[in-house]
Parts: C-alpha cells; sequence; structure tokens
C-alpha cells in the first residue's frame, strides 16, 4: 500500500475521518487510533516484521526508562543502542557478507541470501527510535513516560516507510498536544501530497523509464546520452525522494502534525557543504548530531576532524545499502566536501555574484550528478564504465529512447518542473494558504494543472527508489 | 465565513478540474478519431495490429484509389481486439458508404502469445462508445475501469496522445527508416528464440465472428497477409503452410471474402525490414505498390 496508490487514500480518508469523528476526546484517545492505524499500514508491507518495530520500540522505550532510575546511563544507553542496530546490521548487510563470502570460499551459501527479506522501513524506524534514547541520554528530551505516545512516535504512518527522521523533541510535543485538524491543514496537506504525487509518478517515473533504458545497454551508449542519463538520474532520485517526503508532510499536515522539511532545493546550492544543508535534511541532521558531534566534530586537530567527515559520510553512504557502490558514493562526496572546505570555496561561494552563482552551481549540480553514477550502478565496474563511455565515446549521438515522442514529453514536463521549483523558491507560489487573491487564483490554477498532468502522463507501480532503504 | 468561503473555493476548484479533464479529454480523443479515420465514414476499412499500420501508405492509397481509407489499426491488439474495433466501427457508421474491408493477418494471427495481455487498456480512449465499455469492463480490474471512467485524461497514454496529434496534422507516414539486423537475426534463428506459430480455436471462431459482423452487411473483406520476412516463413514452414491454407478455406466458404497473400519479392529483401515482422518506409512503399496493384485489378 504505497502512498502513490488508491487503497492507500482510502485508508488515509478513513484515518482522517476516524479522527475527525473523535476530535472532542482525549488526545490520548487519538493517539491510539493513530497508533493502530500506524500498525495496520506496517502490517500491509509486512507483518511478520511488527514484532521487529515493537521490539525496537519496547527496547528504545524501557531503556530510556531505566536510564531515568540508575547511575550507569551511559551503559544503559548503549545497550539500547547496540540492541537496536544489531537488528539492522543483520537484515541490512547479512546478504552483502554471505554473497562476498560465497564468492571468496565457493561454500555454495549463495541460494541463502536469495530468500532474505529486508523488512521495510528498518533504516528509518531504527534511527528514529535511536534519536530519542541518545536526546535523553543526552538530557535534551525528557523520558517519556506514555508508552503509546513513543510508539506512535516510532511507528508514525506517514514517516514510518522512508522518513523525514524525525527527532523526538519535534514530533512526540505534538503528539502529546491536543490536535485540532482544520480544513485549513487538511487542504495544505492535500496540495503538498498532489505536488508529492507528481513528482513521484510524473517525474521520476518517467525519468526511471529512460535511465533504466540506457543503463541496460550502458556498453554501447554514446557519450552524450550517458551523460545526460546522468543529470536526468540525479532529477529522478531528487524527485522520488523529495516526492516522497512531501508526500509524508501532507499527510502528517492533515492530520494536525507540522513533520520536518527533508529537502531545501538543494540543486540550487553552490557548494557541496550547502548542498548537505539542503538534502536528505534529516539523515544529514542525524548523523551530524549522533556520529559527527559524538566523534568531536570540528572541536579536535585537523587530521581528525577529516578522519570524522570522512566517516560520517561513509557510514552515511552503507546507511543506503550494502554494496560498494554506495560507499564510493559516501567516499566521493567526503572528498568533494573537504577538498571545497580545504580550498575555501564553501565560504567563497557565500558572497558571489548572480553568474559565478548559476556557475557554482552548475559545478555542484555536475559533480553531485556524477557521484550519482556510484550510487545507481550495481558495481565499481559498471560506474567506471559510464564515467568512461562519457569522456570516449563521441562518435554517436544522443539516443532518445524507444520512443521520441515519449523523450519530448519528459523534457516539456521536466521544464515545467524546473519553472515550478523555481516559482516555489521565490515565493510566488506557496502552498500555505494566502490571503492575496491574485497569488490564491494563480496557484489554483497552477494546482489543476499539475493534477491533469498526472492524469495524463503518470506511470504506475513503480516503487519509491528510497524505499528499499 | 471563512470555513464557507473555503468550501465554496474547494467545489469551484473541483469542478474547474472536471470541465478542463473532459475538455482536454475530448480534444484528444477527435485527434485520435481523425488520426484512425474513425471520425467519418470511410469507403475502406484497415484492421489489424502494428503489422498492417507500418505496411500501409494510407495518403498514398486514398490519392490513388480516389477513397477516404479509415486505418484502424494499433499495436498489440489480439483478435479478440479487432473483433471489438470493428463492432465499433460499425456501430458508430450505420451507413452504407463502407464497401471493403482490408483485415492484416499473418501466421500468428490464431495466438495471443507475444501480444500484450492487457490489450484492452488500448480502447480507454473510447470508454464513452457501448461496445468499447463493455468490452474494457468485462476485462479491467474494477478499480482501474472506474479510474478511467471518472477521469477522462487517464484514458490517454504517450502512444495514443502522439496519435491525436498526428490526427490533427494529418500525418500517417511510417517514420521508421532503420533496417533489420540480419546477422543477429540469424543467430536468433539459430538458437531457436524466434516466435513459434500456434492456433488457437477461440481466436480462428472471433475471426469468423467478426468477418460476419462485415459479410451480413454486404461488406467484402480482404484477408490481407502482408510482406513478412521470408525467413521467418521458413521457421516454421509446414505450419506457416498450414495457416495460409485456413485463409484459403475461409475466402473459399465466402463469397464476401478473399485472401491475398503479398508475401513476393518484397519478402525476400531484409532491406525492406526493421526487423522480421515489420517493414521499414521503404518497405511500406514496396508493400503498398503490391497492395495497390491488387485493388486496382
Amino acid at each position: 500500500m504505497l502512498f502513490n496508490s488508491w487503497s492507500f487514500i482510502v485508508f488515509w480518508v478513513c484515518v482522517l475521518v476516524l479522527l475527525l469523528s473523535t476530535r472532542n476526546v482525549k488526545v490520548c484517545f487519538q493517539n491510539i487510533i493513530l497508533l493502530a492505524s500506524s500498525y495496520l499500514f506496517y502490517c500491509f508491507f509486512s507483518s511478520g516484521f511488527l514484532l521487529l518495530l515493537l521490539y525496537v520500540t519496547l527496547l528504545n522505550f524501557y531503556v530510556c526508562r531505566l536510564m531515568g532510575k540508575t547511575s550507569q546511563r551511559r551503559f544503559v544507553c548503549a545497550i539500547g543502542i547496540v540492541g537496536s542496530i544489531v537488528p539492522l546490521l543483520l537484515f541490512k548487510y547479512t546478504v552483502f557478507f554471505i554473497t562476498t563470502l560465497d564468492a571468496l570460499l565457493s561454500i555454495g551459501i549463495s541460494n541463502f541470501a536469495e530468500s532474505w527479506v529486508l523488512p521495510v522501513g528498518i533504516s528509518f524506524f531504527t534511527f528514529q527510535a535511536l534519536s530519542y534514547t541518545i536526546d535523553v541520554y543526552r538530557k535534551k528530551t525528557p523520558i517519556e513516560k506514555s508508552f503509546i505516545s513513543f510508539a506512535l512516535f516510532v511507528a508514525f504512518f506517514p514517516t514510518i516507510l522512508s522518513g523525514p527522521i524525525e527527532k523526538a523533541r519535534n514530533l512526540l510535543p505534538q503528539i502529546h498536544h491536543s490536535r485540532l485538524i482544520s480544513l485549513d491543514d487538511v487542504c495544505i496537506g492535500c496540495r503538498f501530497f498532489v505536488w508529492g504525487v507528481f513528482k513521484k509518478m510524473v517525474i521520476a517515473d518517467r525519468l526511471a523509464q529512460y535511465v533504466d533504458y540506457v543503463y541496460a545497454g550502458v556498453e554501447y551508449a554514446s557519450s552524450v546520452t550517458l551523460i545526460l542519463a546522468a543529470l536526468l538520474y540525479s532529477v529522478q532520485i531528487y524527485c522520488d525522494f523529495s516526492g516522497y517526503s512531501d508526500m509524508a508532510l501532507g499527510i502528517g499536515r492533515s492530520l494536525g502534525f507540522r513533520l520536518t522539511q527533508n529537502f531545501n532545493f538543494p540543486y540550487f546550492s553552490t557548494s557541496i557543504k550547502s548542498f548537505w544543508k539542503k538534502w536528505h535534511i534529516s539523515l544529514t541532521s542525524w548523523f551530524t548530531e549522533y556520529v559527527y558531534f559524538s566523534l568531536g566534530g570540528n572541536r579536535v586537530s585537523r587530521w581528525r576532524w577529516v578522519i570524522n567527515i570522512s566517516l560520517v559520510f561513509l557510514l552515511s553512504g552503507i546507511w543506503h545499502g550494502a554494496a560498494t557502490g554506495f560507499f564510493i558514493w559516501g567516499g566521493v562526496h567526503a572528498l568533494l566536501y573537504l577538498v571545497e572546505h580545504l580550498s575555501g570555496w564553501s565560504q567563497k561561494a557565500n558572497n558571489t555574484t548572480l553568474c559565478s552563482s548559476c556557475l557554482g552551481g552548475t559545478i555542484v549540480f555536475v559533480l553531485v550528478s556524477l557521484a550519482w553514477v556510484f550510487f545507481r550502478l550495481p558495481s565499481w565496474d559498471s560506474s567506471l564504465m559510464v564515467l568512461s563511455g562519457m569522456l570516449t565515446r563521441w562518435n554517436a549521438g544522443l539516443n532518445t529512447g524507444p520512443s521520441a515522442f515519449t523523450f519530448a514529453v519528459n523534457c516539456a514536463c521536466l521544464l515545467f518542473f524546473i519553472l515550478s521549483e523555481i516559482l516555489i523558491k521565490n515565493g510566488h507560489l506557496s502552498f500555505e494558504t494566502e490571503q492575496a487573491v491574485r497569488k490564491r487564483v494563480f496557484f489554483s490554477i497552477w494546482m489543476i494543472g499539475i493534477v491533469l498532468l498526472i492524469e495524463l502522463f503518470c506511470v504506475t507501480s513503480n516503487q519509491f527508489v528510497y524505499f528499499q532503504f | 465565513m471563512r470555513f464557507r468561503a473555503s468550501i465554496f473555493s474547494i467545489i469551484v476548484f473541483f469542478v474547474a478540474l472536471l470541465c478542463l479533464d473532459r475538455l482536454a479529454a475530448a480534444l484528444l480523443r477527435y485527434g485520435v478519431d481523425i488520426n484512425f479515420g474513425l471520425d467519418q465514414e470511410a469507403d475502406m476499412l484497415i484492421i489489424g495490429h502494428s503489422h498492417i499500420t507500418l505496411a500501409t501508405d494510407k495518403t498514398r492509397m486514398e490519392k490513388e484509389l480516389g477513397l477516404f481509407i479509415s486505418k484502424y489499426a494499433r499495436p498489440g491488439v489480439t483478435v479478440a481486439d479487432r473483433y471489438i474495433m470493428a463492432k465499433q466501427y460499425l456501430d458508430r457508421h450505420t451507413g452504407s458508404k463502407l464497401k471493403h474491408v482490408l483485415y492484416g493477418v499473418d501466421q500468428f494471427t490464431f495466438s495471443d502469445k507475444g501480444l500484450s495481455q492487457n490489450s484492452y487498456a488500448l480502447f480507454y480512449p473510447w470508454l464513452a462508445d457501448k461496445s468499447v465499455d463493455s468490452y474494457i469492463s468485462e476485462c479491467a480490474p474494477l478499480q482501474e475501469y472506474w479510474i478511467h471512467k471518472l477521469f477522462h485524461l487517464t484514458r490517454y497514454t504517450d502512444e495514443v496522445v502522439y496519435a491525436a496529434i498526428s490526427g490533427f496534422r494529418h500525418e500517417w507516414i511510417n517514420r521508421k527508416q532503420e533496417v533489420m539486423d540480419i546477422s543477429a537475426y540469424e543467430k536468433k534463428l539459430s538458437r531457436g528464440e524466434e516466435r513459434r506459430i500456434y492456433f488457437e480455436k477461440k481466436s480462428y471462431d472471433t475471426l469468423l465472428r467478426t468477418i460476419k459482423l462485415f459479410t451480413d452487411r454486404g461488406i467484402r473483406v480482404t484477408l490481407l497477409n502482408l510482406p513478412t520476412f521470408y525467413r521467418l516463413h521458413g521457421y516454421e514452414p509446414e505450419k506457416y503452410k498450414d495457416i495460409c491454407e485456413l485463409y484459403q478455406q475461409i475466402a473459399a466458404d465466402n463469397e464476401l471474402v478473399d485472401y491475398c497473400d503479398l508475401n513476393g519479392k518484397v519478402s525476400e529483401d531484409h532491406s525492406y525490414f526493421r526487423d522480421p515482422l515489420h517493414v521499414n518506409y521503404r518497405g511500406q512503399q514496396a508493400a503498398t505498390d503490391e497492395l495497390l496493384k491488387m485493388l486496382k485489378r
């Protein structure tokens, strides 16, 4: 039951109706409804792994309760962290270790790996639960007394599958306070949701068809085709993930919650540092607060700082999956970040003219797109083949895919999307309810256009890219 | 007061959305009707799948024969789909102008293998037509059917939008210029990977029912076997011969039905084909030459 499915719309409406019909009762009753809905939602994907979700919830809840009663807080916190991380490591990286072992020793156990199933959303709900435990240890968040509230925090259905990874200090207070679901919030939520559906089902899924087509025949593709596929993959993954985040934000808003913004127009960044402040904000913030700061942050020697930064980026890479491509992707970004910092570019990028901003932005976009090649392709060899192909196959022209018309439609949709992003970034289009009539009318016309484009050009039945994490 | 204003805005938004949805869909449908010649009564109707779409130059045929031709052929349509296409055309145009139908056949006609499994989805643009509506409602999942029923623009894919644009531009040219890779095809044949000929009685009965739709109205039907690459015939030669004999028998059993096999010199030259089944632009012109010679006789 993905967000972009009719069955989810029915589910969402039912939850909304239930909450509206119980708006005069105590907030804990509303939280029970939300918690039951969240568990039901999770069961649609993997009812067996509901036990794992309950385990992570119970472990972190009682670990934090214990921290309030004992002086061995550090030890207890460590139990919570290790106890939560172990299932994540087990489910996510076992296949990688088994296939590597099998490749080295030929002991014939790779068949076992084929039947290994990854629990949906494990990376997200584990990190979300751990953020609470570590915040309690650092005394940034009070210990939660209500199990229902904490369970809802971990399992909240808009965020459980692919984030944003909420901090306890943002979401728990909202869970405690009574929420008035207003028509305004429902409308704003629907606007975010529709925009998210457009990004996912029109832009991301259409570009995915072209990118998959090119990378399926990578040994024959020309340089210009490979370069275009790499650039379009950058847009694809942004729209896939930010589209999902927008849908999550919209659903949360309709239920009276203000979730964390996960993307802030990252491809308009003029430096790698700025890019990482705007891309997957919740994950970057998690690694910054709980890994980077724990390692000493930048209050260490220069070389130690370089190691800290590299470690954070590498961990961020392998968080996405146990494949060399993700590790290399993290490493490439670490290198770009360090080179930029040590050259002083990130400071210069803040004080530039429009022309140099555009140049800087283009360079950042190109570098990030090249890094995405490692993220997208299954192996180091195929990534190198693509990168070398970009430089050496200029004898052939652009391959527009199986249908030139579809390619033209993709370009038109992409142009519309970029224009819309610029208008949203500059405040000409706002998802919040505007008072000015002209802006409201303009937004409504734009939204009608979005819905019509979804009807006409959407691709169905494509799972979210970040779903696999 | 503000609540009422919000409700009013929401209602206006949805009404505007539905109106624009229907308007845009109606426009596209008009273009698609022009493209397939469904917007007016024709003297001649061409029915089939991509094979006949690419092999016949409608514009040239109209000019040389002095007729208006409807070319209602879609990639991936099965025999059952072609029955619906025939029924749809006849339900729309009840007059007596139509005299001749060219029904595309080949060695794979009596099997749906290799064609699209949800080919009913090709007919969503015409959901308003009764015969199409009842066909789709039998084939499509309920949710899918009702989404397309309520939201008209969801009935259109890229291929159909392109067909609508081509319809408005009155453009029916075969733009495929590529030539098949003969050595790759020889390797494919040697590996035994070519599509097999199957006979399904259900498809045969549906073909007969389709023919009867026309012959009951006194309309002549030509079962047209347009050129395919000769190595394809030679892959299962006995089965190919049996299928051709079946077409000849159908023609012999009915006064208003003929069978025409245009697999001659064109079939022997691989430069006319983009793949063993489909001709390129050169092949289209060569096949159309042969077809016009036959029709003028």
